[in-house]
């Protein structure tokens, strides 16, 4: 791919001298001179007035030009490639200049330095190919130079460490060890020209472990699709910790396959995967289907299917009432299906208090002004929020249970369910939390996401309560068939905790505040039931309506 | 009372529970102090002479809005202004 406006050339040429200047600076540390010395600090002034040129012209290109995406790209990557270029060029110089330290020049020859220099010249060398042919393989060949290079500083360092110790040419070795400091250091400017090349190409910003985890998933996924062939599209960014994109070939069409791509807590992604498999077990094509899963260290990776489908939430946000009826239709079926055949006659905590108390530091972060302190007016005591929470965790603990389990989805949110018109089915999605637990638990999550999404009062929040309210009265109905007499209780319990922590990602203050009141209203609705049975408490209907 | 004691409450209530919260203030009127306690600050609040209520209530739409205020002024020392007879002095114009 050719770059405009001159750029290319002067791309080629920064290149070139940087590849220049690594070579003359590994000529010099064998075979100091003054004049080599010049040359070299000539040299990098060259290599900054190319670099503010190529970072110009960018600039000025990305400003004055409207231009596809995947252009805007090249231009971005170019920018980066120039910026690592000339850091290499100055750790080049530092490198010189270091020498100036010894207390005799050949001093640094008895340690090996050239496998450095032939790796950072073979990275510098591969970068005119892979960008100017747009190969991946060789991008990532120029990424791997960072890892080489780390092995080679760690054998270097060691040995460094140790003859320290034993005192001696204190001063030489710790200048010896600035000079394979900074030769290392051209690594990271490596890794960073890599990852560039690989943005131009996959129009994403992949760190390289989350590329080869992508890499290594198509492979053992089936699918037989290079990764050159595939378009990245991160569509939800970054979310609890997992990179999350939608992955298709470049072909498109019809016939093309799309995947849906999740990078990072192994755990996490690991849970994800197990979950799906019971999922599938319950109700076949529910879950969607993995296509792979590799775990690295810490981090994991997973392939899913991708779902067609718009979720529930911008169904209710952008659709009209009959599709919105038919789906909810759809949901509470499903989900009466699934709690039917998973109910375990084995009592279960939803822990909601425990869940809530130990999120409630995060609420305060966004909402400081949410601290209460201890009120009262005349001899009417107004307890403190953690106060009441306490309270009622003792009330509760252990005496409210649900006196069933069944398999819940664990997370879920309006935007966690996935409706399919055309084939008239929902699924569920982000299921890592997955468990046999209280459904109460679902229930109020899906109560207050509906509750909390953008909708100020109009039409469309009029139909939102009717949304909840038609899904509580569902609720409702569920219980009392299944004789489960505390499950209003319950519920508050799990209505009290999603208000409160909702409010840390609502950054409108009147609409958060609205969310703390009703929290806290249910909060001391149970703490006022007095000595009475759980089973006699009801949830007053009109706090889930705004 | 410092310019700036202030207690500030804000919560929901529905029907039945408000009425603690109305039934606290009316206790105060009747014993002639009304107490607002905040952490470790106290706002101690005693009516005296005229107090100025003023009840509105509005209607709009589907908001409904009822504000209730009270207002009146405390003198300093706590001293209730009494009549205190009216002295006339002549001056010497010269003095």
């Amino acid at each position: 791919m050719q770059l405009p406006g001159g750029l290319q050339e002067n791309f080629r040429f920064l290149v070139l001298e940087v590849c220049k200047q690594v070579e003359e600076t590994l000529a010099f540390l064998q075979a100091p001179s003054q004049r080599q010395m010049e040359r070299i600090t000539g040299r990098d002034d060259y290599i900054d007035g190319l670099k503010s040129l190529i970072e110009e012209k960018v600039y000025s290109l990305l400003m004055s030009t409207v231009m596809e995406r995947r252009q805007a790209n090249l231009l971005r990557s170019v920018n980066t490639i120039a910026t690592n270029l000339e850091r290499i060029a100055d750790f080049a110089v530092n490198v010189v200049g270091q020498m100036q330290y010894l207390t005799d020049p050949a001093f640094v020859n008895a340690y090996d330095h050239p496998p450095y220099f032939k790796e950072v010249k073979e990275g510098l060398d591969t970068i005119l190919e892979a960008f100017t042919s747009q190969d991946i393989s060789l991008a990532f060949r120029i990424c791997q130079s960072e890892f080489h290079l780390d092995d080679l500083y760690k054998g270097t360092m060691n040995r460094l460490l140790q003859e320290l110790a034993q005192g001696r040419n204190t001063g030489d070795l710790v200048t010896v060890l600035f000079i394979f400091r900074y030769l290392e250091r051209m690594g990271d400017s490596l890794l960073n020209i890599g990852e560039a090349i690989i943005f131009a190409l996959l129009g994403e910003r992949l760190k390289i472990h989350q590329y080869q985890a992508l890499r290594d998933s198509l492979a053992n996924s089936g699918m037989n699709t290079p990764i050159s062939e595939v378009e990245f599209e991160s569509i939800w960014g970054t979310r609890s910790g997992c990179r999350i994109g939608k992955v298709q070939d470049k072909a498109g069409g019809e016939s093309a396959q799309r995947v849906i791509f999740k990078e990072g807590n192994a755990n996490k992604l690991a849970s994800e995967r197990d979950n799906i498999a019971r999922w599938e077990s319950i109700m076949p094509g529910l879950a969607p289907k993995v296509f792979g899963f590799q775990r690295d260290n810490g981090s994991a990776s997973i392939l899913l299917e991708y779902l067609e489908g718009c979720t529930l939430q911008e169904l209710i946000l952008n659709s009209e009432t009959e599709y919105q009826e038919n789906a909810l239709f759809l949901v509470t079926e499903t989900l009466k299906m699934i709690w039917q055949n998973t109910r375990k006659d084995r009592a279960s905590d939803g822990n909601f208090l425990a869940q809530l108390l130990s999120r409630l530091d995060d609420v305060y972060r966004v909402h400081p002004h949410f601290k209460q302190s201890c009120q009262s007016i005349g001899d009417l005591a107004l307890a403190p929020l953690e106060e009441s929470l306490r309270q009622l965790q003792e009330k509760t603990q252990g005496r409210l249970l649900a006196p069933f389990s069944v398999f819940i989805h664990g997370d879920f949110n309006a935007n966690n369910v996935i409706y399919d018109h055309n084939q008239q089915r929902v699924h569920f999605i982000d299921l890592h939390r997955s468990a046999d637990s209280d459904y109460a638990q679902d229930i109020s999550v899906f109560l207050v996401s509906n509750f909390r999404m953008p909708v100020q009062r109009s039409v469309l929040r009029t139909r939102l309560n009717r949304v909840i309210l038609d899904f509580l009265l569902f609720a409702q109905n569920f219980a009392r068939e299944q004789g489960d007499a505390t499950f209003e209780a319950r519920l508050c319990l799990g209505l009290i905790r999603s208000f409160l922590t909702s409010t840390r990602f609502e950054l409108n203050l009147d609409f958060a505040k609205e969310m703390f009141l009703r929290s806290c209203y249910l909060l001391d609705k149970m703490n006022n039931h007095g000595g009475r049975p759980w089973e006699d408490f009801r949830l007053p209907p009109h706090v889930l309506v705004y | 009372m410092s310019s700036d004691d202030r207690f500030k409450h804000e919560s929901l209530q529905d029907q039945e529970s408000i009425v603690s919260y109305l039934q606290a203030l009316c206790d105060g009127f009747q014993s002639g102090a009304l107490l607002f306690a905040s952490d470790n600050q106290r706002l101690v609040l005693k009516p005296q002479g005229l107090v100025a209520l003023e009840v509105e209530a509005k209607k709009k739409n589907n908001e409904i809005k009822l504000g209730i205020k009270i207002r009146w002024t405390e003198e300093p020392n706590g001293e209730e202004l009494t009549m205190k007879p009216l002295v006339i002095t002549s001056v010497d114009q010269d003095q």
